[in-house]
């Protein structure tokens, strides 16, 4: 009872929320330079006159007062209706989300490599905590998690693509050839779980039921893998989630390298064009997947650590450093 | 109880997590065991035995809306799938296409096209006057044409099935050259625009079909699109049996697509720049690079505003303080040219080198023509001062475009240090640079770059030096009423020795009042791989590449 309580709570909470984004996103993209109307006659060839500007405006309705016209929006937006895009001219909702699924696979995998690389690096370090090894490794994933992506891009793809010829440098979306955009993706993410879970670890090793485990005969890796990452993770599912959430909101550089058709490019493009309908219908599909992963984190806590309970939207946060 | 359930979610979500890497990593494995995409040029090519090639190009083909009337789309596409009256053919001039003649009234107002016969369109339409029509009705007179002559018609009819006359309202003699731009003039099938019951004339573009060399096979948004040869087309046909064209929007990725060998041919203006070092690195590697000359080119150009640009010798100052030459030769690999006059005098028409000479690097002149102005260093700190004031100024520049500007304004920064001129350098994105170089023209100096081939010089002239209509009697560039009267009067002259001697006096008011700085003729480059053969490049950046003869090995 408490937890659908809870989950209608949260869900309520949205709302405003998405309000909030939405009136912030309008006033931003108007105090940005450049007059809209001006761009999209520009785009289609056309020449700036006053007369050409006032029809422009009256056709993408801005010539209305900024208030009226986020009204206009809002009522749409409401009914799913996010209208069409200034330049290409079609609805909105279909140019976000025929390139949404790319975002979304690329996120998945990438999550998934982050974690299945951090993992076992985690383990190691631990397991030789302090060693040569535990130092390397230290070195690596600090390099590793400040390492920009165009960089790290470029370089694989030349010498994967260009160098060995294994991979196609033009990956085009398609899914045989996520390896190399989803790898570049996740390695500062991998990264920064490694040094989260290492620290974890560390101090779940020096717990009672760790020595229990021990005291029963169990080896100091069964220990660690049987007992203590379990526990050493599940700290980790916000700031995995928390991340997941905010890649969903595409990745440029990534993108734009692997010539991979994800949000990230078309929303950077949009936002050049001044195409407001886009931006807006992006900033509200990306605020609503973030609040969602979110709002499941918080649900899912509930189940897997019982410790936890949902009460006033409020859940206890692990910050260990 | 409790603890096996945190077990078994956390052992699930283990196992999905590893599933997942391996699933990508058998992903990224299984395309180096195959090789399928690395290089489909070739394996298809080899199945078939058709002749294939792929070529690079920075943005989406845009076949859904590749409609002359709205400019939607490459350049490049209109002039392969679609055909006008007349095209652009170099060095031979302008060249019968659909229209095999024209006769032109002796005012140059009335143009009467003889259309060629026996022409249909891919989908089976004929093409004849109706169509003409058709398609005319879609842009005459819209005033998103306006910065063309053409546009302004009085009436157009059919005089027979293959005869049509138009009566233009201004009979300026770049008419013809525009009829020979990507768009708006070009002949679509009445059955590219849907039916709209609303607006019979501007329905919506469904598909392109035209009457050109080639027409669209395939189309994926975003990725690839390809192109076969129209098998009834009334011309040369090309060599080629299918152009495959790849969509990379990144240039390093363009770069490297050409090593990998996923595409043959790389660059060209609108299909996808190459960066400076982009081309050495390739030249360094022994690809095939063909340059082709541009008549685009890069300037800096004053305010009106800014007292001191308002003295000629000032101006003067600025350009003899920089050596173009050696900006060329130290920073910009070689490529290209320094300037001399706005435009390049080998191959602009009209532009000579009598008319537009240029200023040669020379700092002492520089120096002296300052001081005449009244410009000098009084207080030993290395700027000039004029009533107690020094010349401190600011350079809007944008590197979106070109990124090269930015080394190229930096080198002017410090050339214009030497005259005792202090330069601020305020590097703006797209939009904030295209609202202060068009609207609010907030600057004191701002590097421009000029139009290119067919537009060059009629309606470069005009984008220059006209009234902006959104600043306040200012122009882009500067504003002379002599100087646009004789524009206009080269636009109207019917002969060519007036008009020459109209452009003369245009030319010669621009280089020795230096009305603007001219630094750099770029040029357009192309980079190939191993299988082409016979690459020809085309007459303009419209058309980059001669499709007729290009060929594979």
């Amino acid at each position: 009872m408490d937890k659908v309580r809870f989950i209608i709570k949260r869900i309520l909470q949205i709302i405003p929320m998405l309000l909030i984004i939405s009136i912030l996103a309008f006033i931003l993209s108007n105090l940005s330079n450049g007059d809209a109307a001006e761009i999209a006659i520009r785009k289609e060839g056309g020449i700036v006159t006053e007369q050409t500007l006032a029809a422009k405006r009256e056709e993408l309705g801005l010539n209305k007062p900024l208030v009226a016209q986020y009204f206009d929006w809002l009522g749409r937006a409401v009914r799913f209706d996010f209208g069409d895009s200034f330049i290409s001219k079609k609805p909105v909702i279909e140019e976000v989300m025929s390139r949404f699924p790319n975002t979304l696979y690329l996120a998945l995998i990438a999550t998934a490599m982050a974690l299945a690389i951090a993992i076992p690096i985690a383990l190691l370090s631990v397991k030789w905590k302090g060693s040569a090894l535990d130092h390397g490794l230290r070195v690596l994933t600090t390099g590793a998690a400040t390492m920009p992506d165009f960089w790290l891009g470029l370089m694989l793809l030349y010498g994967f693509g260009v160098s060995l010829g294994v991979v196609p440098v033009i990956a085009g979306s398609n899914l045989a050839n996520i390896f190399l955009p989803a790898f570049t993706l996740s390695i500062s993410y991998a990264a920064i779980y490694t040094r989260m879970l290492r620290s974890n670890l560390i101090e779940v090793m020096q717990t009672h039921y760790i020595k229990a485990a021990r005291a029963k005969g169990l080896g100091e890796w069964g220990a660690m893998v049987k007992h203590g990452l379990k526990n050493a993770v599940l700290p980790c599912v916000t700031l995995v989630a928390t991340n997941f959430g905010s890649m969903l909101g595409g990745a440029y550089a990534v993108e734009m390298i692997f010539s991979w058709n994800g949000i990230g490019k078309y929303a950077i493009e949009s936002v050049k064009a001044k195409d407001f309908p886009v931006i807006q219908c992006y900033l509200i599909a990306v605020a609503l997947a973030y609040i969602g992963v979110n709002l499941l984190v918080d649900i899912l806590y509930a189940y897997i650590d019982p410790k936890i309970k949902l009460e006033g939207g409020k859940r206890r946060l692990w910050f260990k450093r | 109880m409790k603890k096996a359930k945190i077990a078994s979610l956390l052992a699930g979500a283990m196992a999905l997590t590893t599933t997942a890497g391996l699933l990508a990593g058998c992903g990224g494995e299984q395309s180096s065991d195959t090789k399928p995409e690395s290089n489909p040029t070739d394996s298809q090519a080899a199945v078939t035995g058709e002749k294939e090639i792929t070529i690079a190009i920075y943005r989406d083909g845009a076949m859904d809306e590749l409609d002359a009337a709205t400019y939607n789309g490459p350049h490049v596409l209109y002039k392969m799938l679609y055909e006008g009256f007349a095209e652009d053919g170099g060095t031979d001039g302008i060249i019968p296409m659909l229209a095999t003649s024209w006769d032109i009234s002796k005012d140059g107002k009335t143009y009467t096209f003889h259309l060629r016969e026996g022409v249909t369109f891919t989908d089976g339409t004929p093409f004849d006057a109706e169509a003409v029509c058709f398609n005319l009705a879609r842009w005459v007179n819209n005033d998103r044409h306006a910065s063309l002559t053409c546009y302004a018609v009085d009436s157009y009819k059919a005089i027979d099935d293959h005869t049509v006359e138009i009566q233009f309202k201004e009979g300026t003699y770049p008419i013809l050259t525009e009829l020979t731009y990507p768009r708006p003039v070009r002949f679509l099938s009445p059955a590219s625009i849907g039916e709209d019951s609303e607006n019979k004339v501007m329905g919506k573009f469904t598909s392109p079909i035209g009457t050109g060399q080639w027409k669209l096979e395939s189309y994926t948004k975003d990725e690839e699109f390809t192109l076969v040869p129209n098998e009834n087309y009334w011309g040369e046909k090309p060599q080629l049996d299918r152009i495959r064209f790849k969509v990379i929007t990144d240039g390093q990725a363009r770069v490297m697509a050409l090593q990998s060998g996923e595409v043959d041919v790389i660059g060209g203006d609108l299909l996808g720049k190459i960066s400076l070092e982009g081309l050495q690195e390739l030249k360094s590697k022994g690809y095939k690079i063909v340059e082709m000359d541009t008549m685009c080119s890069y300037y800096l150009n004053f305010s009106q505003d800014n007292e001191a640009f308002q003295d000629v010798r000032v101006r003067q100052a600025v350009n003899y303080a920089i050596d173009k030459e050696s900006m060329v030769r130290d920073l910009l690999y070689g490529v290209g040219q320094g300037a001399k006059g706005l435009y390049n005098a080998e191959i602009t028409p009209y532009v000579t080198e009598e008319n537009s000479p240029g200023y040669d690097y020379d700092l002492e002149k520089a120096k002296s023509l300052m001081e005449e102005a009244g410009w000098k260093d009084t207080n030993g700190d290395g700027i000039v001062e004029k009533d107690g004031k020094p010349l401190e100024i600011r350079l809007v520049l944008t590197t979106d475009e070109f990124p090269e500007w930015k080394t190229m304004a930096e080198y002017v920064q410090s050339q214009l240090l030497n005259i005792g001129i202090k330069v601020e350098l305020n590097t703006l994105d797209t939009n904030a640079y295209t609202e202060c170089q068009m609207t609010t023209l907030d600057y004191d100096m701002i590097m421009q770059r000029t139009s290119s081939d067919s537009w060059v010089p009629h309606g470069d002239m005009k984008i220059m030096f006209s009234q902006l209509s959104v600043a306040n009697g200012r122009a882009r560039v500067w504003y002379d009423e002599g100087l646009l009267k004789n524009i206009n009067a080269a636009m109207n002259a019917t002969d060519e020795t007036t008009r020459q001697e109209c452009y003369d006096k245009v030319f010669r008011q621009i280089n020795d009042e230096a009305l603007l700085v001219p630094l750099y003729y770029p040029k357009t480059s192309f980079a190939l791989g191993d299988r082409v053969s016979n690459f020809e490049v085309g007459v303009n950046n419209y058309a980059p590449i001669n499709w007729t003869t290009l060929d594979v090995k």
